[in-house]
């Protein structure tokens, strides 16, 4: 693909559509030039299933020979004795390693029960201490709401007492006046 | 018009990003206002240790007030911080803590900007997520202006800065890409701001030929100036234009100009200059096919712009949105996402000069059209004019 530009007016969005194109086809189409992914190496032989046992030892001539099939046919019957004593042996060798092993472990085990102890007790502080805090929150709520409403009421109250007051005033005034017309007229 | 520039580090020795920004914006507005700059006595932005002597001096005709920086930057206590902000559900306590540890803590300055906020018109706060432009801002909002020089990184996020970015009295935007990206963030679409940047300063003689005899570079070359660490895209440069020589056989080489916190491969054609004076990198701009920036994280990218002022097309990151922006407005670079279009995007500049030809001056007009000095001081008086009130000159 060929680029088409207007060198009198370059008009850098068409040329960045330009390159772009032909940036997404020469990623799409790897040709020569630009080589695709590198093609992996391949993977190591696969061992066979089974172990291929070795091919046998050719038997031994001369004296040695008959030496060694001697002993064999004698020592045939005990031959599982033998390795198990050299297990035994290999065991008891390991032993206080086995011993040490299983003390680190039975200890990090006893540690990590501590902390998960410690840790379910802090769940549980701290679970308590959140319901706590939600239920005091919430007897907050309450106790502001009332605050409120009785204020409310406090100041309806308020406002009717002082009607009152006013209403008492006005009679009071008017009882005076009569009061005082009543004088006039006994005095008269 | 008295004008306060407040930054993290100042001095004619430190070239780092927006303290440079600060710098040149500084030194150009010096011209229009009596301009001070408030900053601190740091010179290193790892530890902000005190390095400059307290008090009051003069940098290239600016006054530069010092204070000092209480507490280092301890990396090991900031990664902490770092971790548990960017890493965790956390409070807006953790992303102070954060703040505080990132620093420079120089309280101060924080104090001077509060008891001296009479005495200047604007405070112009550079960098956004340092501790002098949190509690500055804060200390004077209705006469800060932002420049928040922000990288789309997750900090941008931290619900800190997304109510700072609502008070200040108005924003200094170094691209598009940013206004945008801080508008998604904070929704201060209320407040006043415009897309400024930087200028550039181009020296009048620039020359390859110098730059190849000084240096013994040979062959066409390709260019990276700046930091070269991973934030920057490095080690996905490195790989891109190794792999690219092993399938095309190029024979283009690599330049890179900037001090290193990376292992550079060891490739015959990858040629690691250092850190080189501002000469010798035009004068490499100038023998260089094209400038290839990598970076994920820009704010602006003044190389970019100084690659355009030298007629040079660009080769950037796509992830990067300043820089694709800046390259899909300009007209003059292009960009990639990953190999493939690396690939591409660079056999296609190398192979046609005259593409390179025109995307240059096509960076050229842009640069003269948005990113003179001219044009950057008119910008800066018409925002600072545009605001109601308290302009004295």
């Amino acid at each position: 693909m060929e680029y088409r530009i207007d060198y009198d007016r370059i008009d850098v969005a068409d040329i960045m559509e330009q390159v772009k194109r032909k940036a997404a086809e020469r990623g799409a189409a790897p040709g020569p030039e630009a080589p695709g992914p590198s093609v992996p190496p391949p993977p190591p032989e696969a061992p066979s299933e089974r172990p291929v046992a070795p091919s046998p030892a050719p038997p031994a001539r001369g004296w040695k020979g008959l030496l060694k099939r001697t002993l064999r046919f004698f020592l045939r019957p005990y031959l599982p004795f033998l390795i198990a004593a050299d297990e035994w042996y290999r065991f008891r060798t390991n032993l206080p390693v086995l011993v040490r092993i299983d003390e680190v472990v039975t200890d990090l085990m006893r540690t990590r029960d501590g902390l998960q102890e410690g840790l379910s007790e802090a769940r549980g502080d701290l679970s308590a201490r959140i319901v706590m805090t939600q239920e005091t929150a919430k007897l907050l709520h309450n106790l502001s709401h009332n605050l409120v409403v009785e204020l409310t009421k406090l100041k309806v109250e308020e406002e009717a007492l002082k009607s009152k007051v006013r209403v008492m005033e006005k009679e009071f005034e008017t009882l005076g006046k009569r009061e005082k017309a009543i004088e006039k007229k006994v005095f008269e | 018009m008295k004008l306060a520039f407040v930054v993290q580090r100042y001095g004619a020795a430190i070239n780092g990003g927006a303290e440079l920004h600060c710098r040149w914006i500084a030194e150009h507005m010096s011209r229009h206002a009596d301009v001070e700059v408030l900053t601190t006595r740091a010179d290193d932005y790892i530890t902000w240790k005190n390095h400059y002597r307290r008090g009051r001096e003069v940098v290239n005709g600016v006054p530069v007030r010092r204070f000092g920086v209480r507490r280092r930057r301890d990396p090991e206590r900031f990664g902490r911080a770092q971790e548990r902000v960017f890493g965790n559900e956390h409070a807006v306590a953790d992303e102070l803590h954060w703040l505080d540890e990132e620093g420079p803590r120089a309280p101060g300055l924080i104090r001077y900007v509060r008891r001296h906020r009479a005495d200047f018109d604007y405070f112009i706060f550079f960098s956004y997520r340092y501790y002098h432009s949190y509690w500055g801002i804060r200390a004077v909002p209705e006469k800060s202006v932002l420049v928040p020089t922000a990288e789309c990184d997750p900090v941008v996020q931290l619900r800190i800065f997304r109510d700072l970015f609502r008070l200040p009295r108005a924003f200094v935007y170094n691209s598009v890409e940013e206004r945008e990206m801080i508008r998604r963030a904070s929704g201060n679409d209320g407040i006043p701001g415009d897309v400024v940047g930087v200028g550039i300063e181009v020296p009048p003689a620039s020359s390859g030929a110098r730059f190849r005899e000084a240096h013994g570079v040979g062959g066409d070359y390709i260019l990276y100036v700046g930091r070269l660490d991973e934030n920057k895209g490095c080690p996905d440069l490195f790989r891109n234009f190794v792999r690219f020589k092993e399938e095309t056989g190029s024979p283009v080489r690599l330049v890179l100009i900037g001090s290193s916190v990376l292992p550079i491969p060891d490739h015959p054609d990858i040629l690691h200059l250092g850190f080189l004076p501002e000469r010798d990198k035009f004068d490499a701009l100038d023998g260089a096919l094209l400038l290839v920036m990598p970076s994920f994280y820009e704010s602006l990218s003044m190389v970019t712009l100084e690659a355009w002022a030298m007629r040079k097309p660009v080769l950037a990151n796509a992830l990067c949105d300043v820089l694709k922006g800046q390259c899909l407005r300009s007209n003059a670079g292009l960009f990639y996402e990953d190999y493939g279009e690396f690939r591409e995007a660079l056999s296609l500049l190398l192979a046609a000069p005259d593409l390179r030809r025109a995307m240059g001056e096509n960076g050229r007009r842009y640069y003269e059209a948005n990113y003179s000095w001219d044009r950057i001081e008119a910008k800066y008086l018409a925002l600072l004019r545009g605001l109601e009130g308290n302009v004295k000159a």
